[in-house]
């Protein structure tokens, strides 16, 4: 008797447990969350392309918000703010993203085109020493110290401002505009290129007392020029030697950030053509040039 | 029959993880790549990788996740954690070249000078390559006046460093603590041609040409606030050498020149007597 109520109670349990009817699905839990990381970074990658980067840098923000340790999004926050100028701001998102792929060339290059953006060479030729780029420390044996203090001091310190050009034309019977331009001796804001400073001062000449002439500034502007130094190929060139890579033909984009990564563990040796994106000149193939995510997250 | 094939089902759920796992990811050289980024001055790069190594290598890496925690504590200007890491490590009896420069380092920073010296000798004894602990010992002799001691060991690590900015910036300050001005300034004037931009090395060359006796001179990046701090902090210069007409006279113009009030050198000059 008691067999048969254990049979049957095992009979309905195993009813109960089957899906005759039912088909199981089995999905993981966090497929949703990857998913949306995926999407957020393809449209980062996009808006980055179409230089609308703070739409990129909100969409890469969505992505490690998604993964904390995705180089890819952590890579893409620092070229957003380096694009906009804030390379204070970019600075810990590629040490952040280095930290995720150490190995990564183009993580490198980003990074070291963002510090000679800032005016840091050396540091930015030290980072590209570590992936076996940039210019090697010389071994040509550097002066002494007791050389160079003896070299003679204030031939050259702070660079002061050098009147490159002058220029007056008169405005009218009492002003006349005076034109500096004044430009930097040691300073380059960006590689190959120097600035300037175009100082105009509209200048008050009035006989104040009959015989007795007065000068009095009215006005002044001051406007920076920004120029190029030597011809745009020989810069681009020039450009793309210090980062290491090839530049033929190839154009720099107008940021000069590459986007795309190459995933940690995958061959990260083999690029060494210039990084390029969309921004006019290749259009059809924009998208190909875009990193897409194929290793796994981790 | 049903219960054998739910058996089945969950034996099949269960092998697929271990079928779909993905493939490990090459060891990475945590000890280099963290020395790399401190050195270059990437901390955050440097400690975001120390919390990736201490979680994947546990306790066995022999000592050198301590060596690096306690570099990292170094670069981080955590100079007593700095200081007991290294000091426990070298007790135990490490001969890593970074212990004794770490050690050294952080022991000049807390004022310890003599222990100071005493390390980083050490470290350039057994370790004459490396141009950090050549660098800090001719800090140390700074701070004994030895001054032919320390000329050495700047040239030693400039000749040897790839920042030769720093090295120039200490032998600058050496120079003018000699009350060799005409040299500091020309020493400056080398690091400012490597590093134009660098606010700490212009601040020292302006300190160094108002020492020998040349005005400063603005510079094409300068505004007016920047321009202002630079007059300023020649202001004080010229105050501490005694020579109170040039001070007030860099001192007034950094307040007048200045687009926003400049509370150090109006202080300075109302301790002139002046009223800015």
């Amino acid at each position: 008797m008691t067999r048969r109520v254990v049979a049957i109670a095992l009979i309905f349990m195993s009813a109960a447990c089957s899906s005759v009817n039912r088909e199981v699905a089995i999905r993981s839990v966090n497929s949703e969350a990857v998913a949306a990381g995926q999407d957020a970074l393809a449209r980062g990658d996009l808006l980055f392309s179409r230089g609308e980067h703070a739409l990129a840098l909100d969409a890469y923000r969505r992505a490690i918000r998604q993964n904390p340790a995705d180089a890819h999004a952590l890579n893409g926050v620092a070229i957003s703010y380096a694009a906009m100028g804030r390379h204070d701001l970019a600075r810990d998102y590629f040490e952040l993203a280095l930290a995720r792929a150490p190995q990564d060339e183009r993580i490198h290059r980003n990074f070291a085109r963002s510090l000679m953006a800032q005016g840091l060479p050396a540091e930015a030729n030290a980072l590209l020493a570590q992936i076996g780029q940039g210019a090697t420390h010389s071994l040509a044996r550097r002066p002494t110290l007791a050389e160079l203090a003896a070299a003679g001091a204030g031939a050259r310190m702070v660079g002061p401002v050098q009147a490159a050009g002058l220029e007056l034309e008169r405005m009218s019977l009492g002003e006349v505009r005076l034109r500096t331009l004044a430009v930097s001796a040691t300073r380059t804001v960006l590689p190959g290129r120097m600035t300037s400073q175009l100082n105009t001062a509209i200048v008050t000449v009035a006989d104040a007392r009959g015989n007795e002439p007065t000068i009095s500034l009215s006005r002044e502007l001051k406007a920076p020029i920004v120029e190029m130094a030597a011809g745009p190929r020989a810069a681009e060139a020039k450009r793309a030697a210090s980062l290491g890579c090839a530049a033929k033909g190839a154009r720099l984009p107008a940021t000069g950030y590459s986007i795309d990564l190459v995933p940690l563990g995958s061959d990260a040796k083999t690029s060494q053509a210039c990084p390029t994106m969309a921004g006019g000149d290749e259009p059809e193939s924009m998208f190909e040039k875009l990193w897409k995510w194929s290793g796994e997250r981790g | 029959m049903s219960v054998l094939l739910l058996l089945a089902a969950a034996a099949a759920a269960a092998a697929a993880p271990v079928a779909d796992a993905p493939a490990t990811k090459p060891r990475l050289d945590y000890g280099r790549l963290i020395d790399d980024a401190i050195d270059g001055g990437r901390i955050v790069q440097a400690e975001s990788m120390f919390g990736q190594w201490r979680t994947e290598s546990g306790q066995s890496d022999d000592g050198q996740v301590e060596i690096a925690a306690a570099r990292l504590a170094l670069a981080k200007g955590q100079d007593v954690e700095a200081e007991t890491r290294f000091a426990s490590i070298s007790q135990a009896g490490s001969k890593d070249c970074r212990v004794d420069e770490g050690l050294g380092i952080a022991r000049l920073r807390l004022g310890h000078r003599v222990e100071a010296s005493e390390a980083l000798r050490r470290a350039v004894d057994h370790c004459p390559g490396r141009w950090r602990a050549w660098n800090a010992l001719g800090v140390a002799y700074d701070a004994e006046k030895a001054w032919p001691l320390s000329a050495a060991a700047y040239e030693k690590a400039f000749q040897l460093t790839d920042k030769p900015v720093q090295v120039l910036n200490n032998y600058g300050l050496s120079m003018m603590a000699q009350g060799q001005a005409e040299k500091a300034a020309s020493i400056y004037a080398k690091a400012l041609e490597l590093a134009p931009d660098d606010r700490r090395i212009i601040s020292n060359a302006d300190a160094a040409q108002v020492m020998a006796g040349r005005d400063i001179s603005r510079r094409a990046d300068d505004d007016a606030n920047s321009w202002a701090k630079r007059l300023g902090a020649a202001g004080q210069v010229a105050l501490r050498m005694g020579d109170a007409i040039k001070a007030r006279a860099y001192l007034s113009r950094a307040v007048t020149e200045s687009e926003s009030y400049q509370p150090e050198a109006a202080a300075a000059l109302a301790s002139l007597g002046i009223k800015p």
